[in-house]
């Protein structure tokens, strides 16, 4: 009785061990095929070389160089979406904005900046941006955006741009091989 | 030349010396298009300035202007490169990123000056804006103290002091 029983209890057991076991194996395999099927682009394979957190980095020094050009592209990453505020909106597209502003976005972009030369040692930014998979002519935009921020925060300082930030700038952009002169 | 000379408010922070400058002040060989007007944003117009910065080796002498014209990014393209040509610079990267952004550099060999100038279109405020830079390193050998050569002084001896 008792040993019928285990068999009408244990054979449902047995097969849902073997499905379970079968459905494993299918998600290996499917697993395996599909990383064989989507080999890592020439850039990603680059990026996977940089530190961790670089291309977060890079892309917030993108959004923040996005806003003092109207919120357009800079190097390939996506420009600024203003918010929904429409008086911030008008500020970004109609370069309305202030030099409280600019502060901000200077102090930003020194933060992440300085982030990205601890994450990356002795690499220059061109050779950073090469390894994240940018052109050349993405390269130069991303440069001549962050030179001209070092020129128009000094060009605002009376205004009440902090000029330490913008010396600071010009510092991190040396450290990182930019030639500014 | 620098007008008001000795009466002139100017800015020093660490190795850094700024003047701001009024428009007849900017660098002659570097152009502006007779529209041209000091761009204007949130907090008022854009201050224009002369630079030195003094490093160890060099000093470095930048003149920066933000400027806005009316004319659309192609007329003004088109605009510095006859004028610069004519000028005698020499394009060294010019690229065009996206319909309403552009960047230009010049120099002279001779004299290893830059000129950067990154223009933008604002079609909402029918103007193109020009920020253009102009660099030039001045090189720098600080001065090598002389030394002064010391007397010697004859101490009297030992003797004589105690007579």
């Amino acid at each position: 009785m008792n040993a019928s029983n285990d068999f009408k209890t244990n054979t449902p057991i047995h097969f849902t061990a073997t499905l379970l076991v079968a459905i494993a194996a299918l998600t290996v395999i499917a697993l395996s095929c599909a990383l064989t099927i989507t080999t890592p682009a020439p850039q990603v394979a680059h990026a996977a070389s940089l530190a961790s957190g670089t291309e977060g980095l890079l892309k917030q020094t993108a959004l923040h160089l996005s806003k003092m050009q109207g919120g357009e592209s800079i190097g390939g990453f996506p420009g600024f979406e203003p918010p929904d505020d429409e008086k911030y909106k008008q500020r970004i597209k109609n370069k309305n904005y202030s030099a409280r502003d600019v502060n901000d976005w200077v102090k930003e972009i020194n933060n992440f900046l300085k982030q990205i030369i601890k994450k990356n040692p002795r690499m220059t930014l061109e050779e950073i941006l090469t390894k994240q998979g940018l052109t050349a002519k993405q390269i130069e935009e991303f440069t001549f955006a962050l030179k001209d921020t070092e020129l128009a925060a000094r060009g605002m300082a009376r205004y009440g741009v902090d000029y330490a930030r913008a010396q600071a700038l010009r510092e991190l952009l040396i450290e990182l091989g930019v030639s500014l002169w | 030349m620098v007008k008001n000379f000795g009466q002139r408010p100017f800015f020093r922070f660490k190795d850094e010396l700024r003047l701001e400058i009024d428009r007849d002040e900017w660098p002659t060989d570097v152009p502006l298009m007779p529209s041209a007007t000091v761009n204007v944003l949130g907090d008022g117009p854009f201050h224009n300035y002369w630079l030195l910065v003094f490093l160890p080796d060099m000093t470095v002498e930048r003149t920066a202007g933000w400027w806005s014209m009316p004319e659309s990014l192609d007329d003004v393209l088109k605009f510095y490169e006859v004028e610069m040509r004519t000028l005698g610079w020499q394009m060294q990267e010019s690229y065009r990123f996206s319909e309403r952004r552009a960047s230009v550099e010049y120099c002279r060999p001779e004299t290893q000056v830059k000129v950067s100038m990154s223009f933008q279109r604002w079609e909402t405020r029918n103007e193109t804006t020009a920020l253009i830079s102009r660099t030039l390193k001045h090189p720098y050998i600080p001065p090598v103290a002389e030394e002064e050569p010391v007397e010697e002084i004859v101490e009297p001896a030992l003797e004589e002091v105690t007579k």
